[in-house]
């Protein structure tokens, strides 16, 4: 049949033409298709890198990562669930029941265990269970509880800082995740069998070696957590500083947990391991949300402004020392109240009018009698020293939510200003600030930044110096030596006298501030903060120190936060061996006085 | 010395094969074919399988049991004399006819990726457009014999073999079954044309046929959609030609001898129907332009074959049939391998052997074995009766 023949040729015609279209695609194409088909499996994966680890001065962990691995199940490829997971609870730390119910699921992907130990892991998959897999990842712990959390931060669920100085320095306590290259489906499974290409493995963070000395901060913890119980305070902020470096060794922000009552003492949860109490008598306060009193959820001690009162003093009375229009001793008649455009300004204690020096209008924190030196210093004067001492501008402490303060400015200045704010009633600054101003006084004058940051450790263990804080002159050293008595005269017998640290020599300030209504007027609330900044040995200043308790009853600076400075201050200076004030009946001078930095190296 | 040898051994081989009985060379084939099918099927089956069934077998194993019928219906083909087949066609063709009215209507029909073109048996589905392409087979040789015999001329024969193409073809296009309705076509049209009747109007209406089918395929969306895809498939690499793509990198990373059996990546989720519509670029992925070439000529051998033997078929009946069921297989190899390569649409057309598919699968095999019914019968050029291996070794 010819038609049979037509139909043969047509058959072998196209059968031609498909051999000729595979021998193109397999053949001629085939370098081509086997780049696409190599570049559509590969599927590049993150390896998660792990974080720097933070320690105190002394090596005390204070937050690190540890490698961990994640479980999951494949529960598709299960086969006898109730059989496997009678084998995998007690090594998953999972009911067994439970786990039976997990892994018959039929979702193919079931998380078992968020952290498993790699230790532990190995256990999991030596049973070669198919479909039991684990995940490389790794987990944050802060092994000394929840000691210095404000300053220390978090860590987010990303793996990212997102508080304090984790947040901070997480470019460098990131590190860098690796990659790797795995042949994958388009359902992300990978083909059995198939290599791992692995490309950059992931970069351990860089670690912080902190300024703080764990013993210390506890011990900076405990006493204001007391005193926050006791004087039934929201809150409070303690920072203790090496005069000398700037570095800071405590920094305690708490606020009080009224939700939680309790008497104070409990579990301890912020007990630093191997730190030493200041009185292992006293049963510990529980800090944490189960306690009485709670880590604050930012470092309020730095973040938090709030007006200073008296202690602003330091100020006006620099200000006019240096301008030459005090001393010490030159006197004014000092009556216990005066009104100024129409506002009645008074002192915080009714007295005759008398004559008073400047020293101890200065002691007794007289506001009537500060009224009278700014008067004489002048506006101008007064404001530019107000800047000088690093008030209105960042401390320099790289800390997220580090505030320049909020100053007055001359659009927004009142006609009572000049008076209130000498006494701390008007610019609003942060702790931090103030304690720098003071902590200037202590180092002769000279203002040195303050800094958190000791060294970064990197993942080798090689220990990198961070510089040291930039200084400069703020207060002439004549007048700073002039000043530093007139501060003595407080804690000896001004307001301040329970400040004092037996053998010490302590100089320092009180201050009382009302609590501005934060409606927008500027009205006033019948709630206070209060205050003790100060430095010691006075003669010869290592540590300087602040005290705040936020609305504490009783109100004064003198009777609430001046106990809080002694007691931290008490341990401080014995912890370093700090040469005790001559002809004050403490310990004995061994030594020429030294630098912290080298008492700190002995207390370790 | 060994040239001359290998021309020899060749020289003896074409003998061998032009003397073996077409019968026996047929059922090789064949069975060469589903063995080569269900390796693959199994390969290409596992990811799919997995993921729907939750077992790598599930698929192979279905295939499997298909496979047991279709061998079933096959010997059950092969052994009657396809002569008596005439008596069943009118009963075929209704039962046909009637299954593609079922499928239409709603509810009845098993509904997948947007046709409706099964009707389930339990666990299994049945298409009744797989089953109208051997009941239009023997029907339509039926009725050529019937009307030539009958003396009617040719207006007799063509009108009605058309009007039936047609009916058929619109109930397969209603699903809507692009692939089918071509094939139906084709198989009517090829009854046709062996017939012997004048060309003129056959083409005519083939070319009816195909202005039909681009005005359908350019009317509904989802077919325009494939048909552009097709034109160009890089444009629509992540949409309609994505399929296309990939089937291209499937058989172009396999090379000549592939990246070995169960290594190929395509199946895991890139290639949709791996174990259907694209085995043909799983097994040039696998097996590489060797196992291509092998399936393509395994199966245009089978057509070379049954093509044989429908010309040596003692009666006119048996050559029509023969013809019309080889170009049957002719034509979803061709639709199918040119889908694959990126040559011709995605029309859903099996693999005749190859490719998963139950109940195409089963009618492809019961086709197959009444082409070897014919191939039994087969006479020799000078009209004496060939010795018939197959059947003197069963007795």
């Amino acid at each position: 049949m010819r038609r049979v023949r037509v139909v043969r040729i047509a058959l072998v015609v196209a059968l031609l033409v498909i051999a000729a279209r595979l021998v193109d695609v397999q053949v001629l194409h085939a370098g081509q298709y086997q780049a696409e088909a190599a570049q559509e499996l590969a599927q590049p994966v993150t390896i998660r890198a792990l974080r720097g680890t933070i320690t105190d001065r002394n090596g005390v962990v204070l937050e690190t990562s540890i490698p961990t691995d994640m479980i999951v199940a494949d529960d598709l490829q299960i086969r006898h669930p109730v059989a496997e997971a009678r084998e995998l609870a007690p090594l998953l730390h999972l009911g067994a029941v439970k786990l039976a119910g997990l892994l018959s699921e039929k979702s193919g992907y079931v998380p078992l265990v968020p952290n498993l130990s790699v230790t532990e892991a190995k256990k999991v998959l030596s049973l070669a269970f198919p479909g039991i897999t684990a995940i490389g990842t790794s987990v944050d712990v802060a092994p000394a509880g929840n000691l210095a959390a404000p300053v220390v931060g978090g860590v987010n669920a990303a793996g990212q800082g997102d508080a304090g100085l984790e947040a901070e320095y997480n470019r460098i306590l990131a590190g860098q995740a690796g990659q790797e290259t795995l042949l994958e489906s388009p359902l992300g499974i990978q083909l059995p069998g198939t290599p791992v290409a692995k490309k950059t493995p992931a970069v351990a963070g860089t670690g912080l070696q902190l300024t703080l000395d764990a013993p210390l901060q506890y011990t900076a913890e405990q006493d204001l957590a007391r005193e926050i119980i006791a004087s039934h305070a929201s809150g409070g902020q303690v920072i203790v500083e090496d005069t000398a470096t700037g570095q800071v060794l405590a920094m305690v922000s708490l606020v009080a947990n009224p939700g939680a009552g309790g008497n104070g003492a409990g579990g301890g949860s912020s007990a630093a391991p191997g730190a030493p109490t200041a009185s292992s008598s006293v049963a510990p306060v529980s800090i944490g949300p189960n306690g009485p009193v709670q880590e604050a959820p930012t470092n309020t001690a730095v973040t938090q402004l709030y007006e200073p009162g008296s202690v602003f003093k330091i100020v006006p009375f620099s200000a006019a020392l240096a301008a030459g229009v005090i001393t010490p001793q030159t006197t004014f008649i000092v009556p216990d109240q005066r009104t100024i455009d129409g506002y009645l300004f008074h002192d915080a204690t009714p007295h005759p009018t008398m004559p008073m020096t400047a020293t101890q209008i200065l002691a007794q924190s007289s506001n009537i009698g500060t009224s009278f030196i700014t008067q004489k210093l002048g506006e101008t004067r007064l404001l530019a020293q107000v800047r000088a001492l690093g008030f209105g501008r960042p401390t320099g402490l790289h800390f997220p939510g580090d505030s320049p303060g909020l100053l007055v400015t001359p659009a927004q200045w009142a006609p009572t200003d000049w008076v209130s704010l000498p006494i701390g009633q008007v610019d609003a600054v942060s702790p931090m600030q103030v304690l720098d101003a003071y902590n200037a006084l202590a180092n002769g004058g000279v203002f040195v930044a303050p800094k958190l940051v000791r060294a970064t450790v990197g993942a080798g263990g090689a220990v990198r110096p961070t510089p040291p804080s930039p200084t400069h002159r703020v207060i002439p050293e004549a007048v700073a030596r002039e000043l530093v008595p007139m501060f003595e005269q407080v804690v000896d017998s001004g307001t301040g006298v329970a400040a004092a640290v037996p053998g010490y020599l302590v100089a320092g300030k009180t201050g009382t501030a009302q609590i501005p209504a934060d409606n927008g007027t500027a009205g006033y609330l019948t709630a206070y903060d209060a205050t003790f900044v100060g430095f010691a040995p006075a003669n010869h200043p290592v540590l300087s120190s602040i005290v705040v308790l936020n609305r504490p009853t009783p109100i004064y600076g003198g009777a609430v936060a001046a106990p809080v400075f002694s007691k931290i201050m008490a341990y401080a200076l014995h912890r370093y061996d700090v040469p005790a004030t001559p002809g004050l009946g403490g310990k004995p001078q061994a030594t020429a006085p030294s630098t912290l930095t080298a008492l700190v190296r002995q207390a370790t | 010395m060994t040239a001359t040898k290998s021309v020899a051994r060749q020289a003896r081989a074409v003998v061998l094969l032009r003397e073996m009985p077409t019968s026996t060379i047929l059922v090789t084939l064949v069975a060469v074919l589903c063995v080569l099918g269900t390796i693959m099927v199994g390969s290409a089956s596992e990811v799919v399988s997995i993921e729907t069934y939750g077992s790598a077998w599930a698929i192979l194993i279905r295939q499997c049991m298909w496979l047991a019928l279709g061998t079933l219906v096959m010997v059950v083909t092969s052994r009657i004399d396809y002569r008596h087949l005439r008596r069943f066609a009118r009963l075929g063709v209704l039962a046909a006819f009637g299954g593609l009215l079922l499928v239409l209507v709603p509810h009845l029909a098993v509904q997948a990726t947007g046709a409706s073109r099964w009707i389930g048996f339990g666990s299994f589905d049945v298409q009744p457009s797989e089953v109208m392409k051997l009941a239009l087979a023997v029907f339509g040789a039926d009725l050529v014999v019937r009307r030539e015999e009958a003396g009617g001329g040719e207006r007799t024969v063509i009108g009605p073999v058309l009007l039936l193409i047609a009916a058929a073809c619109v109930l397969v296009l209603a699903e809507p079954d692009m692939g089918t309705t071509v094939v139906l076509g084709c198989i009517g049209l090829s009854l046709l044309f062996a017939s012997g009747v004048s060309f003129r109007p056959v083409l005519k209406a083939g070319g009816a046929v195909i202005v039909i089918a681009v005005l359908a395929s350019l009317v509904d969306p989802y077919r325009r959609q494939r048909l552009l895809s097709f034109l160009n498939p890089g444009a629509h690499a992540s949409g309609s030609g994505y399929q296309v793509v990939q089937s291209l990198i499937g058989l172009g990373s396999g090379h000549i001898f592939g990246v070995g059996l169960g290594n190929g990546t395509e199946k895991w989720g890139f290639l949709p129907n791996p174990h259907s519509d694209f085995i043909f670029s799983v097994i040039g992925q696998e097996l590489g332009l060797v196992g291509t070439g092998v399936v393509l000529v395994l199966l245009g051998g089978l057509c070379w074959f049954g093509l044989r033997a429908a010309s040596r078929a003692p009666d006119r009946f048996g050559g029509l049939l023969g013809v019309t069921i080889v170009v049957w297989l002719a034509v979803e190899t061709i639709i199918n391998a040119g889908a694959v390569i990126g040559l011709l649409p995605v029309t859903g057309i099996p693999l005749p052997f190859i490719s998963y598919g139950g109940s195409s699968l089963v009618v492809t095999m019961a086709g197959a074995g009444v082409l070897v019914s014919i191939a039994r019968r087969e006479q020799t050029s000078e009209g004496g009766v060939l010795p018939r291996l197959v059947e003197l070794r069963s007795r």
